[in-house]
């Protein structure tokens, strides 16, 4: 329960309803960027107002000046009173500096952390002059901490954003790279197919455009790549050995941090192919597949060895893993199989009808699974939109995607949208399938429904309603559905693992461990269809929790791991404009190739920022660091 | 189209893109700055020149918050005081900033500020005391218990000069905890020394070695000059205290270098203090050379000159400097075609290569041009070595994405930033450059229209270049045949092209002129694009220009041309100036051996030195003048000794490798009795019965050479006091040439393809 708060106020005398946690965090105080939540009283905010300064003056770049010099007095004055060498004229002296760095500074470091040291003062004078009247030292609390900014807590995998585009900004392109893969192993992947949230929070949006924050993750890599001078870091060597089930990027994830501290682990893979998802449902138009190889391949250099082509729970089962003497589990098994559209006939075993990830993954094999001149793609996410790109580069020249809803409702990326339409996909939207027409056990044709939207369904989007008596025909040579994918964990996973209706994997949220305490689960297979980035991040997640198995015999929530769930229910939804007198700039676009030329060929579309133009766009960052403290139960 | 804005109260104007600080600049308010650095790109860290604007809570820099209609700023509020004040009083503790006894003392932005703020250290801030050591430095003095970490020589390193010596170093704190906080440490593998970082230092953290102790910023001359060093011809300001040169510092913002020096021009000027260096006439008596006056140095010199030339004016040779000033040159070859009366005058190496090409024999383009150049071709000695500013500009287009591509006699420091550097043989220059050509013609990709409307000699060049297969090229350059296709097909790719060739000491022949034809293949004359040469010698450009040279006189203009001479005659009061070509220099050794030249005028050059076999003819010349700064193997050889001014000892103009006719001033007295060259050409002649007018380096160059030349026509020393101008330059009025043969208007007419090897 929140004691006191001045969390959103407009500094300590300003205005606004102060906020505290939504939800009951083992959170006994906590101090940040905008101000201070108390929820137990006998915290002690002078040694914590010491901590946060110490936090503050340790992540000061050094660049600005009111920052570096400013927030090192912040601290050394709190040094002195919490030693008991503190003198009245201090509290005054660290209100003026506080005041000063928060009023000169370069970035948000030095704008935001003398916001609760002030709040602080203001609302606890007596405390501080308390601790400097008794001289005496004043006993040292634990705390935990987190550098964040809007861009981090969008992110699952939590990238130091601003920290990689400043090095890039530097030319210090390994050290980019470093900070890329201290929480997220695969930039070259991700730098080219992230959904990333990171750039609807970026600050910068709100004042002209977002930071090209993913291609600038792609740049980092390639440049990497172009040296040739790729470094795996120092590691320790441990026994312990780990099963992993898959290697999508949530397995990789996993073995990548395993492998860091020197855990060995064997990933299981159903394909000749390492990636999963990524390698066989994303074309590589869009993700070379040499790129995800070589990432793959880093995984391995750092300790884990993958095996291809075998089926859990056909060629091995979690009890022979056990035997084999792994000694704990990590499913991430993914989403393979497709969803059942409700359309008459799908089950039929027409030529020419075929599920969106068959097809995809059929032609990422090599194969060209379907031909003819006109192809009908079911669906509104990036599958569907790989789908009908895909098709086009198969020869299909009238190639339509089908959905219930309209454009504004769609799921897929907007570019991806936008690049299909360049590529001659004709929209056909507010339409549902009924019915599919064969003859000779071969797709002639649709029968289809207009729809009109009604009330907001669950999703928030309006619920497509069939219009009466709107039924009609497209002939066409072959039908895509594309409109979601399924898991089947309870296929493979003993019997005593607790799985959901879905038939996905039911894990702990905060350490992915299952309802047995050595099976751990990430990614698709434990929260459906979703992203590349939330399966590096449930991976990374995961590894941790194995770690503290292997090493204690349980797993539970970090303190960080309260905080960081703090930070994110007080990230503020949206931004103010408080940057008014910000340099508007424009941000730096990839060349493209054009698109008709790409739809000949399965080579990568999107090109890449050349070194000057991507230090150019890093410069544009705004760093909206800030700076957290949380004093835990 | 302008907008206004209040500043202190007042409406100014200013233009869209303006920072408010520029703004204030412009309309004379003043704002302090301290990490403002414009040239490298960097500021807005130091939050000295902060100001208050409406509707800002926080204060903003002005250097990097842009000017809005109707903003309201005021620059100079108690509130922007304190912060200030606070910085500076933050600064004053966190250093050693003992002004008594630093060299920086009135030179130093810190220093400034305190003043100008009325900072007031409180004696309650930690003073800091760790700092790291700096290792020994022949040049520059490092001490970083005065540093600010204001970034400055970081950006001077990285931005300007593109070095990279100096790492930057910020970054979260706990990055720094060896090194005691964010110093900007030099890797001294990588520092060549250019003191690009000492030039914008704004403290005493970085302050040239050799002027330690030596003046005072108030107690020094400061004289702009151009630099002696390379044909770049770099801007320098020489502070001299007492007749001694205390240091070297660029010019901020002037043509060609903008601000620019590298190691050779800011630090090695000692060679004017060389105990070589002459500094009393000498006459060779009884076998031995003994001082003399110069009244009988130069009686001397004049009576024995006459004597040879009563039998043949032909028997007389020059050699001229491509060191020496504009000035210097036009008076010997003067001396040479008015008083001597042939046209045995010239220098060696130097600048008229392209005219038979092109038809002016100079550099097309500007230094000016490279930065914002799109691809790059730089063949020969390395420039980063040899002509180190002019390298800054292409490595400042590499960073901001041209193409490199680097040719070089060896992998040197420009190669690294080079997309593609291949590695040629000395004197395989035409070799490669012909089978580049022979690429672009094989694989159709020149310029067809440019070819046939604007150059000719075409066909002729087809047929020789068809038997020059890259194989061949291959096979004499050392350069693999897929490198040569992988070159051509980049050169002909990102157009215009702008090509630097760098001559070593010994190159091979037809370099320049190979180069013009891989031009006229790639159409690409014009800004950005053309074929230039950076001279190694200062003035070599100028020598040529001035008529050192068998054929010409000054302004290139035809020693058979009898309307020429005409003017020469009447501008001279002379008649029958010699319409005969002379001798050139490469012809002197024989005809010394020969005896049809019995006396041999050298000024500034050691050929002796430099070649056996002229050492050996020179032994029989029955005279040898030579007139320089400094005792030379040819100088011991000589029959009269002149004591000559070096740079730096006398006025008059350099004109550098993109054409650029540049002041060079007196910034001491000569050493000894040494006088400037001009001078000592002008006495001869006068003791040979001819009464030159001009007294003066100005008078020569404003009466004389633009008076006569066309060419240079429009420069006069008053235009560039300041920066130079570019020839051709026709009038008063014109603003000089940056780019010659504009869209293949050949000087010529059309472009000749020479076929060479």
């Amino acid at each position: 329960m929140t004691v006191f708060s001045t969390w959103g106020t407009d500094g300590p005398s300003g205005a606004g309803a102060p906020i505290s946690f939504p939800q009951d965090l083992p959170i006994r105080a906590l101090m940040g960027w905008s101000g201070l939540i108390v929820s137990d009283e006998s915290v002690d905010i002078v040694d914590m107002t010491r901590e946060y300064a110490m936090r503050a003056k340790a992540e000061s770049c050094g660049q600005c000046f009111p920052c570096r010099m400013g927030t090192e007095e912040m601290a050394d004055i709190m040094e002195r009173i919490c030693d008991g060498r503190g003198v009245m004229e201090d509290i005054d002296r660290l209100e003026a500096v506080a005041g000063y760095v928060h009023e000169s500074s370069r970035c948000d470091i030095g704008l935001t952390s003398p916001h609760p040291v002030l709040d602080a003062i203001f609302s606890f004078r007596d405390r501080f002059i308390e601790a400097i009247r008794e001289a005496k030292p004043v006993p040292r609390g634990e705390y935990v901490w987190q550098v964040t900014a809007p861009c981090i807590s969008a992110c699952p995998t939590r990238v130091n954003i601003p920290g990689y585009v400043e090095k890039i900004r530097m030319r210090h392109w390994d050290e980019a790279i470093k900070i890329v893969r201290n929480t997220c192993c695969m930039p070259g992947t991700i730098g080219r197919v992230c959904v990333k949230d990171c750039e609807l929070k970026c600050r910068r949006g709100a004042i002209d455009e977002p930071i090209a924050i993913r291609h600038l993750k792609r740049v980092a890599a390639d440049v990497e790549l172009a040296s040739g001078k790729a470094s795996l870091p120092e590691r320790p060597s441990r026994d312990e050995k780990v099963a992993i089930v898959g290697a999508g990027p949530a397995g990789l994830s996993c073995a990548y941090y395993l492998g860091l501290q020197g855990y060995r682990s064997t990933i299981f893979e159903a394909l000749p192919e390492p990636g999963g998802m990524a390698a066989v449902g994303i074309p590589d138009y869009r993700l070379p597949r040499d790129i995800i190889r070589g990432e793959a391949a880093r995984v391995e250099a750092v300790g884990a060895e993958i095996r291809y082509s075998v089926k859990v729970g056909e060629d091995i089962t979690i009890p022979q893993m056990l035997e084999q003497g792994y000694k704990a589990v990590f499913i991430a098994a993914g989403a393979p199989n497709s969803s059942a559209m409700g359309c008459e006939g799908e089950d039929a075993g027409y030529r020419g009808y075929m599920p969106g990830v068959d097809f995809l993954r059929r032609i990422a094999f090599g194969e060209k699974p379907l031909s003819g001149r006109k192809i009908l793609v079911i669906g509104g996410g990036n599958v569907a939109m790989d789908c009908v790109r895909s098709a086009r580069r198969l020869g299909f020249t009238d190639v339509n995607l089908l959905y219930r809803r309209t454009e504004k409702e769609m799921p897929a990326d907007p570019f991806e949208i936008a690049d299909s339409k360049d590529e001659g996909v004709q929209f056909l939207t507010l339409v549902a399938p009924v019915r599919i027409h064969a003859s000779g056990g071969r797709v002639t044709a649709l029968e289809c429904v207009r729809m009109i939207l009604g009330k907001p369904d669950a999703s928030g989007r309006r619920k497509p309603i069939p219009e009466e008596n709107s039924n009609f025909i497209i002939d066409c040579d072959a039908i895509v559905p594309a409109i979601g994918q399924s898991c089947e964990v309870d296929r493979f996973v003993p019997e005593d693992v607790g799985v959901n209706k879905n038939r996905t994997l039911a894990v702990d949220p905060m350490t992915m461990r299952s309802s047995v305490p050595y099976i751990f689960g990430g990614g698709d297979c434990v929260t459906g269809p979703s992203t590349l980035v939330a399966a590096l991040a449930a991976g990374r997640r995961a590894a941790r929790s194995i770690m503290d198995y292997l090493e204690t015999g349980k797993s539970a929530p970090r303190g960080e791991d309260w905080l960081d769930q703090a930070v994110l229910s007080l990230s503020r939804p949206g931004h103010s404009d408080d940057a008014p007198f910000a340099v508007l700039t424009h941000r730096h676009h990839p060349p493209m190739t054009d698109p008709e030329t790409r739809i000949h060929s399965f080579a990568e579309v999107e090109g890449c920022l050349s070194p000057a133009e991507a230090r150019r766009e890093a410069g544009r960052c705004l760093r909206c660091y800030r700076i957290a403290i949380a004093a835990l139960r | 189209m302008h907008s206004t804005m209040l500043l202190d109260g007042r409406w100014v104007s200013f233009s869209p893109g303006q920072t408010i600080l520029e703004t204030a600049q412009a309309a004379g308010i003043y704002i302090p700055t301290l990490c403002y650095y414009n040239e490298g790109g960097h500021c807005d860290v130091c939050r000295i020149c902060v100001v208050e604007v409406e509707g800002s809570e926080r204060l903003l820099p002005s250097c990097s918050t842009q000017a809005r209609e109707g903003m309201e700023v005021w620059t100079n509020t108690e509130r922007v005081a304190i912060s200030r004040r606070r910085t500076i009083d933050m600064l004053l503790a966190s250093g050693r900033h003992a002004c008594l006894a630093c060299d920086a003392n009135g030179d130093c932005g810190l220093q400034d500020l305190a003043y100008n703020q009325e900072a007031a250290p409180s004696e309650s801030l930690p003073s800091k005391d760790r700092f790291p050591e700096a290792y020994d430095d022949p040049f520059i003095i490092r001490d970083y218990s005065k540093c600010i970490l204001c970034g400055r020589c970081v950006a001077a390193c990285a931005d300007v000069q593109v070095n990279d010596a100096i790492r930057n170093p910020f970054g979260r704190r706990e990055e720094h905890r060896d090194s005691g906080g964010w110093f900007p440490l030099p890797d001294p593998a990588k520092c060549v020394e250019c003191g690009q970082c000492v030039e914008t230092c704004p403290v005493g953290a970085l302050r040239e070695k050799a002027a330690r102790g030596a003046a005072r910023i108030w107690e020094t001359d400061r004289i702009r000059t151009t630099c002696s060093q390379c044909g770049v011809g770099c801007q320098q300001t020489v502070h001299a205290k007492d007749g001694k040169i205390a240091k070297i510092t660029a010019v901020r913002n002037a043509s060609p270098d903008m601000g620019r020096l590298c190691v050779k021009g800011r630090f090695l000027y000692d060679f004017i203090y060389g105990k070589d260096r002459l500094v009393l006439p000498q006459i060779r008596k009884g076998g031995k050379l003994r001082k003399a006056s110069w009244g009988d140095a130069l009686d001397l010199a004049a009576s024995r000159l006459k004597k040879i030339i009563r039998h043949s004016p032909d028997a007389v040779a020059g050699l001229c400097s491509t060191r020496a000033t504009n000035e210097d040159v036009y008076n010997m070859q003067k001396l040479f075609r008015a008083a001597i009366g042939t046209n045995n005058i010239d220098r060696i190496g130097g600048g008229n290569s392209l005219a038979a090409s092109l038809g002016l024999g100079a550099a097309t383009n500007s230094f000016g041009e490279i930065a914002s150049a799109r691809a790059i071709f730089c063949i020969g000695a390395d420039m980063a070595w040899e002509n180190p500013v002019a390298a800054t500009f292409v490595k400042n287009a590499v960073r901001s994405g041209a193409e490199l591509i680097v040719a070089g006699y060896e992998r040197g420091p420009l190669s690294g930033h080079a997309a593609v550097g291949a590695v040629i043989r000395k004197g395989s220059e035409a070799a490669f450059i012909n089978g580049l050509a022979s690429v672009l013609i094989s694989e159709g990709l020149y310029d067809r229209d440019f070819v046939s409307e604007r150059c000719e000699g075409f066909e002729e060049f087809r047929a020789f270049i068809s038997a020059y297969t890259p194989e061949r090229s291959a096979e004499v350059s050392g350069v693999d045949t897929e490198t040569i296709r992988d070159i051509a097909r980049r050169i002909a790719r990102t157009r215009p092209v702008v090509i630097y060739y760098v001559p070593a000491r010994v190159s091979g022949q037809g370099a320049a002129a190979s180069l013009a034809n891989l031009q006229m293949l790639l159409g690409g004359f014009g800004e950005g694009g053309g074929v230039n040469i950076i001279h190694r010698r200062a003035n070599a450009q100028g020598a040529c220009d001035m008529g050192a040279m068998p054929d010409m006189l000054p302004g290139y203009q035809s020693v058979q041309d009898v309307g020429i001479l005409e003017k020469f005659n009447r501008a001279w009061e002379v008649s029958g100036l010699s319409p005969k070509p002379g001798t050139a220099f490469s012809g002197v050794t024989d005809a010394l051996a020969g005896g049809s030249i019995k006396a041999f005028y050298c000024f500034g050059e050691d050929p002796a030195g430099d070649s056996p076999a002229f050492k050996e003819a020179l032994a029989s010349a029955e005279l040898v003048i030579c007139q320089d700064t400094q005792a030379t193997e040819t100088s011991r050889m000589a029959h009269i000794i002149l004591p000559s001014a070096a740079w730096c000892e006398a006025d008059g103009t350099f004109t550098n490798s993109e054409r650029r006719v540049s002041r060079v001033r007196k910034a001491k007295e000569p050493a000894g009795q040494a006088r400037p060259g001009w001078w000592i050409f002008r006495e001869i002649a006068g003791r040979m019965g001819q009464n030159w007018a001009s007294e003066s380096a100005r008078d020569i160059w404003d009466n004389e050479i633009s008076e006569l030349a066309p060419l240079f026509a429009g420069i006069t020393y008053r235009r560039i006091e300041g920066d130079g101008i570019q020839w051709p330059c026709p009038d008063g009025g014109h603003p000089g040439t940056k780019a010659l043969h504009k869209e293949g208007r050949f000087t010529r007419g059309k472009g000749l393809f020479i076929p060479c090897e």
